[in-house]
């Protein structure tokens, strides 16, 4: 991170808090795109899961009381 | 992040996405029933046909190419495709082997008995509408270079999205949508939340497209640097001179990879081989291998084999990327993830270009940008 304004600077922990959730939906939906492709089979049906672990995120997060 | 670099990227992220956005939407809109092409065929087309004769031999591909030229006077052969799942051999011809698709006749014909297969073509022409809009907008290579563009640009969009992310959560939890106070800032939140959730698939999809696009140069260049060396040496080769065996041709590019399976045949002169050659291209059994393909290269005139030449990287990114781009490659389920990821884009797309519109004037943008910056806890 570059250093600048003090009210806008982001600790490096603070920017891993930000990040931590969106980083763990990006390896898992890669991870499902990709493994889809590879393996065939059942498994398509729990790669696709995966794949869509980013919907499932934002649907539990809108949907929650 | 100091402002300046908020502000840069902010930049990049308006005009990435600006100049993109009408594009995308075509490219969301009509990608919405490709997805879906296999079970929207199937339910226009519904598979009645059956051999004429199961339990016979089955003709010869050089009989059946015979058949299919009988039926198509004057013209000349440019692919031989095969059915998977029935005994069904699809012969592409035109009047030259370099015909533009317009120009193209296809037909099927039943392997067991020579007939012609009645077309499965309900709706077909509006499929192929929408994937040529979806491809090139109807403006052949300059538009599928276009296209790519708008894709690198999406690609930027997304990126810089990712990087403005940080600065506007800086005090927000992961998820946090703030309804209940302005519906800017409510819209706001559902654009960086919906956009962060989905950045894997944003990034796969657009990359993905971006590399289809270059489909012409890349064949192109693979015909010039890696089989620049068989085409030197068959320079003003005719290629309608006496034909060897297909099926021979066939038989001897299987025996060069037994491991791999026949997918199709480019006759000389047409788009995927040279002017002397059969190409007959075959794939790999395994889930990863059967999308890369390799052609193994027979002299059309004598037979003789020209050896199988590997297809380069980047000829195997784009085999790669036609799955990864259009979804259809992991079942039911996958598709159906693919069109909601599609509805979604389309959102980040209307969401994005109402936040630029209710941005408002200058000194209220600047105090919104602080504000949304900082960020005010739900």
């Amino acid at each position: 991170m570059s250093a600048g304004n003090p009210r806008t600077r982001l600790s490096s922990r603070r920017l891993v808090a930000i990040f931590m959730m969106p980083a763990l939906i990006f390896v898992i939906s890669l991870a499902g795109l990709v493994a889809a492709l590879l393996v065939e089979g059942t498994a398509d049906l729990f790669f696709a899961i995966a794949a869509g672990a980013g919907l499932l995120a934002a649907a539990a997060i809108i949907f929650r009381k | 992040m100091g402002k300046q670099t908020i502000k840069a990227w902010s930049w990049v992220h308006k005009w990435t996405s600006l100049l993109c956005t009408l594009f995308l939407l075509m490219l969301c809109l009509t990608g919405m029933p490709l997805i879906f092409h296999d079970e929207i065929d199937s339910a226009l087309n519904p598979d009645s046909w059956t051999p004429a004769n199961p339990a016979a031999e089955h003709l010869t591909l050089d009989e059946i190419l015979d058949t299919a030229l009988e039926t198509r006077p004057g013209e000349v052969p440019i692919f031989m495709s095969f059915d998977i799942d029935r005994p069904v051999v699809n012969v592409t011809s035109g009047p030259s082997a370099d015909a533009p698709g317009s120009a193209m006749h296809f037909a099927s014909f039943d392997l067991t008995s020579g007939d012609l297969v009645p077309p499965a073509d309900k709706g077909e022409s509006v499929m192929e509408f929408i994937l040529q809009l979806h491809t090139d907008m109807f403006l052949g290579l300059p538009g599928m270079l276009f296209l790519g563009f708008m894709g690198t640009l999406f690609a930027l969009s997304v990126v810089s999205g990712v990087v403005l992310y940080a600065p506007f959560m800086r005090k927000l939890e992961f998820g946090t949508l703030r309804r209940h106070q302005s519906k800017r800032l409510k819209w706001l939140d559902y654009h960086n939340f919906l956009g962060i959730v989905a950045v894997a698939w944003l990034l796969v999809v657009g990359l993905t497209g971006v590399i289809n696009t270059l489909e012409e140069p890349i064949i192109e260049t693979w015909k010039s640097q890696e089989l620049a060396d068989l085409i030197a040496s068959n320079e003003g080769v005719s290629a309608s001179a006496s034909r060897a065996s297909l099926d021979a041709a066939v038989n001897a590019a299987i025996e060069e990879a037994p491991e791999m399976e026949l997918q199709f045949v480019a006759f000389p002169g047409s788009g995927f081989s040279t002017k002397a050659h059969y190409a007959v291209f075959l794939h790999g059994r395994t889930p990863v291998s059967e999308h890369v393909i390799a052609p193994v290269l027979i002299h059309a005139g004598t037979g003789e084999v020209a050896g199988l030449r590997e297809m380069p990287w980047y000829a195997k990114a784009l085999s790669l990327s036609r799955p990864l781009h259009f979804g259809d490659y992991g079942g039911l389920l996958l598709k159906l993830v693919w069109a909601v990821l599609d509805l979604l884009t389309i959102f980040l797309l209307v969401t994005g270009v109402y936040l630029w519109l209710a941005r408002g004037n200058r000194r209220m943008r600047v105090e919104r940008q602080l504000d949304d910056i900082i960020g005010v806890q739900a």
